[in-house]
């Protein structure tokens, strides 16, 4: 039991670690919600848009109580961020490099290690739950070459190991 | 260094093989010190062989390090065998007692097995390359870890990118956001420490830190200097002058200049064998002819002066006359004990042959003994290292070579290898002419047998010259006899003219047959009748003479 609240205590730390680095103005335990994501993911996992659609119901939710407007304030964010993260572990489970390679791999058939930034980026944006042409243009500085190729080994392997310490 | 390798060598053999049987080595210890010996040889050889700009020195040296190889296997060889068959030798205690370290026990793969099959190597890798590109042979995988599990379907994948992209992207933006808060932090604590700078001590303090830097930087600079001259630091390494680098260039510049000499050295060939069959050719064949000459008429059957058969060219044709073979000992003793003839050139052989037998008969007395000794050790390789390090001695030990300092070739000693094989080249064409000739004298000789047989003739009839004279002397006594008006009449026949005249006195005056012969006779009995010409009264009766002379007819 005590090795279950050591575990609550590590994330609540980590959680309130994130929700400060983002605090709309110093000391004042708020956070814009429009952060609530990218502070979520701060935590080292990646939710999909779904999940963060229902994290957000749920603050807003919490948040009809309070009279703050579009702030959160921390102790809702903890409560929501902890049971979200605890409670769905199993689905935030990260991808490992192998795993991401298979995914990358759909898109190079014929194995030739890389694949053409153009046409991945339109399968991006047209697909799936799509990235915004500011998403899309962060990514390519990190993963397209020169000339236009994403060498996808490496990329995933920058994927797999970005802040991985849940 | 090369001097050096060749006088261990020397050394060595020495060593190997001692007058004294006793010294000869004999124990696996003793072998195994030689076996290191040869080793070091062998690698001083090889950097030299592999150095050597001059091309003439190279081929000899080449000569000397195979032959040095090849007896360092053949002792290796041999050590096994001591070693009870084992392959593995313990050296470890001689190693120690020569003061040697064990990097003296690697062998070195000389350079010449990569560099003299460059181009055959090259080729090969080619070769392949084509074989690879016409079958369409692919390379090793690239990377057995993407052939891992099959690729997701295509939705599936895009969804996961996006969400790890995403995470990633957010992560990011903390990291920054960690950083500029950070950094935020610091200047509000700084604010709200309300220590504001004025410009004077602004730059106070720029000076500081930077008096500050500059200082640490030159007392770093001024401990490393102390550092390396109390040798506890390595000097640093000056890329223009770094020796290895240099020693690197210099070999390939050494390389290089192998090459062109090398080539050099086959063109020359080509120029001064042309020039030696130039210049010396004619000497040669005057020389060749001559011997071969001397040869015919020596050889020349004295009774019947018929010539010898010349050798044939599978035989080396007049290989044998320039260099005459060493006479049997049989011929030799029918030497000795007979006539003095041809006795001039038999000496002249002997002396020669002596000569040259002398140093062989030194050397193989010398590669004798240990052979005999060692037994079962194979020493193949002995007569060819020896041969090498003569050479050696012989060409260049003592060669003063301060004129060259390119390390050129050497045109004499070119032409000191290439005059034999002129030589070989004119002697067969003098041969071939010398055939003919001989033919021509054997033709000339048959010729003149025949006009002998002739001549055989001749002297049978030299017999009747006898007669003749007595005709002639007899006749002109008788012509003096001869009363005036006399006339003689010779009679007789070519085949008893003599016993004619004795017929004659026995009175042949019946003897028709010479009557006959009369008209024919007549040249000189023409003369001898034309003295008593004047005499009409005709010696009748038991006076007549009758002779005969038909030698007119004899030439």
């Amino acid at each position: 039991m005590s090795k279950l609240n050591d575990k609550h205590e590590r994330v609540r730390a980590r959680v309130r670690e994130a929700f400060i680095l983002f605090e709309h103005k110093e000391g004042s335990r708020l956070v814009d919600f429009k952060d609530v994501p990218t502070a979520v993911r701060a935590c080292g996992v990646n939710p999909t848009a779904v999940q963060m659609t229902h994290i957000l119901d749920q603050l807003a939710a919490l948040n009809a109580e309070t009279d703050a407007t579009g702030y959160v304030g921390l102790e809702n964010f903890e409560l929501v961020v902890c049971n979200f993260l605890i409670q769905q572990e199993a689905s935030l489970f990260r991808d490992d490099y192998h795993t991401l390679l298979r995914a990358f791999r759909a898109f190079d058939p014929d194995g030739r290690g890389f694949i053409d930034a153009e046409s991945f980026k339109s399968l991006l944006t047209g697909k799936g739950e799509a990235l915004s042409e500011d998403e899309l243009a962060k990514m390519m500085t990190v993963a397209a070459d020169g000339e236009g190729k994403i060498w996808y080994e490496d990329y995933a392997q920058r994927l797999a190991n970005d802040g991985r310490t849940i | 260094m090369w001097r050096e390798a060749m006088m261990e060598l020397l050394d060595q053999l020495e060593a190997e093989n001692p007058e004294d049987p006793a010294l000869a080595p004999k124990d696996l210890s003793e072998w195994a010190c030689i076996y290191i010996k040869y080793l070091q040889i062998m690698r001083k050889l090889e950097t030299a062989y592999d150095q050597m700009v001059h091309p003439q020195k190279r081929q000899d040296m080449r000569k000397a390090l195979e032959a040095c190889i090849g007896r360092m296997l053949e002792i290796r060889h041999w050590m096994v065998k001591l070693n009870r068959g084992l392959d593995f030798i313990n050296l470890d205690d001689i190693l120690v007692d020569l003061k040697l370290g064990p990097e003296v026990l690697e062998v070195p793969v000389p350079k010449y097995f990569i560099e003299d099959r460059a181009k055959e190597l090259d080729d090969r890798d080619k070769f392949l390359e084509a074989l690879i590109e016409k079958y369409n042979v692919k390379g090793p995988a690239a990377s057995p870890i993407i052939r891992i599990g099959a690729p997701l379907g295509e939705d599936e994948a895009i969804l996961m990118i996006q969400k790890n992209e995403r995470g990633r992207q957010a992560r990011e933006r903390a990291r920054l956001a960690a950083i500029t808060k950070r950094q935020r932090q610091i200047e509000d604590r700084r604010v709200r420490l309300g220590v504001t700078l004025s410009h004077e001590e602004a730059a106070r303090k720029i000076q500081a830190a930077i008096r500050g830097f500059l200082w640490r930087r030159r007392i770093k600079k001024e401990a490393d200097k102390e550092l390396m001259f109390i040798g506890m630091k390595p000097k640093p390494r000056d890329p223009k002058r770094d020796p290895q680098m240099g020693e690197a260039k210099n070999l390939m510049r050494r390389k290089r200049v192998q090459l062109e000499h090398g080539r050099e050295y086959d063109e020359a060939i080509v120029n001064l064998k042309g020039k030696v069959r130039e210049l010396e050719g004619q000497d040669m064949r005057e020389t060749i002819q001559d011997k071969v000459n001397a040869w015919f008429v020596e050889k020349r059957n004295p009774d019947t002066g018929e010539y010898p058969d010349f050798p044939d060219p599978d035989d080396g044709g007049s290989r044998a006359i320039l260099n005459p073979p060493p006479p049997s000992l049989a011929s030799l003793l029918e030497d000795a004990a007979g006539d003095g003839k041809g006795k001039g050139k038999d000496g002249k052989g002997d002396a020669k042959k002596d000569a040259k037998k002398d140093p062989k008969k030194d050397k193989k007395g010398g590669g004798d003994e240990p052979q005999a000794e060692e037994q079962k050790i194979g020493a193949v390789f002995i007569p060819a290292i020896e041969a090498a390090v003569q050479e050696f001695v012989a060409k260049w030990q003592d060669r003063d070579e301060a004129d060259n300092f390119h390390q050129k070739y050497d045109a004499e000693l070119v032409k000191d290898e290439l005059r034999p094989i002129v030589f070989e080249e004119i002697r067969l064409q003098v041969d071939g002419e010398m055939r003919v000739l001989l033919q021509n004298l054997k033709d000339l000789v048959e010729a003149e047998r025949a006009a002998k047989l002739g001549k055989k003739g001749k002297k049978k009839k030299g017999k009747k010259k006898e007669p003749f004279s007595r005709i002639k002397k007899e006749l002109l006594k008788e012509a003096k006899t001869l009363a005036p008006g006399e006339r003689v009449l010779v009679l007789g026949n070519s085949r008893e003219p003599y016993l004619c005249a004795k017929k004659d006195e026995k009175d042949a005056a019946g003897d028709g047959k010479g009557k006959g012969k009369d008209g024919k006779g007549g040249g000189k009995p023409g003369t001898a009748g034309s003295k008593p010409g004047t005499a009409d009264k005709k010696k009748k009766g038991g006076k007549k003479k009758s002779l005969c002379s038909d030698w007119s007819c004899g030439a």
